[in-house]
């Protein structure tokens, strides 16, 4: 007597099935935690530890780029990604400095994270956050 | 306009060109590279570089979720 043949497609999808439970259930966790407690600040650091010691310390290599992507492509996008990151990051600065201390905010300059303060009030919002760094996390991870 | 006007609108337009470039590189994906793929092709150069990309990742985590919020 033998074990009924699971589908091949089934069995492939129940790594990201398990993936994406954790996910949910740890955005979940992380959503229930108050801000800037200890719990809070170590629901992010054990994934960022455990997410920086595997990209770091692994042996297997970075996957090669398919060779249509890895020439011109590649290099206009890195271009363009510089520009917006880089200007991003300029804006932020210039907001930043305009405040009369690093922790009061400037209501003429406001920072990104001043903007996006309110929003993050909301449950949903946060869950979804979590969700989304978590994801990115696992993505890094699965280079 | 105001100066906080201007601020936020800065946001809005490198927001908006960031949106662009995922849109764009998925439709001409051979005119232009993933995010995906730029983020491997820097994880593929030095380990300073990729400690540098899970750095920012860490941050974000960081500032957002541990630090800030409700």
């Amino acid at each position: 007597m033998s074990a009924e043949p699971v589908p091949s497609r089934v069995a492939a999808a129940r790594p990201a099935y398990a993936v994406a439970v954790l996910i949910v259930a740890y955005a979940a966790f992380g959503t229930m935690l108050e801000p800037g407690t200890l719990p809070s600040a170590l629901a992010v650091l054990i994934p960022a530890g455990a997410v920086g010691a595997v990209s770091l310390y692994r042996n297997r290599p970075v996957r090669p780029l398919d060779a249509d992507v890895a020439g011109a492509p590649l290099r206009r996008s890195v271009r363009l990604w510089s520009v917006v990151i880089i200007a991003g990051l300029l804006w932020e600065a210039w907001a930043f400095f305009h405040q009369p201390a690093w922790d009061v905010a400037n209501h003429d300059y406001p920072t990104l994270s001043v903007l996006v303060a309110p929003v993050l009030e909301h449950d949903a919002v946060i869950f979804a956050a979590w969700a989304a760094w978590l994801y990115a996390g696992y993505r890094l991870v699965r280079l | 306009m105001t100066t906080r006007d201007v601020t936020i609108a800065g946001f809005i337009v490198l927001f908006a060109a960031a949106a662009v470039l995922v849109v764009v590189s998925r439709v001409h994906n051979a005119r232009l590279a993933h995010f995906g793929d730029v983020i491997r092709a820097m994880f593929q150069r030095h380990v300073m570089i990729r400690a540098t990309v899970l750095f920012g990742w860490a941050w974000l985590g960081w500032h957002f979720l541990a630090r800030t919020g409700a």
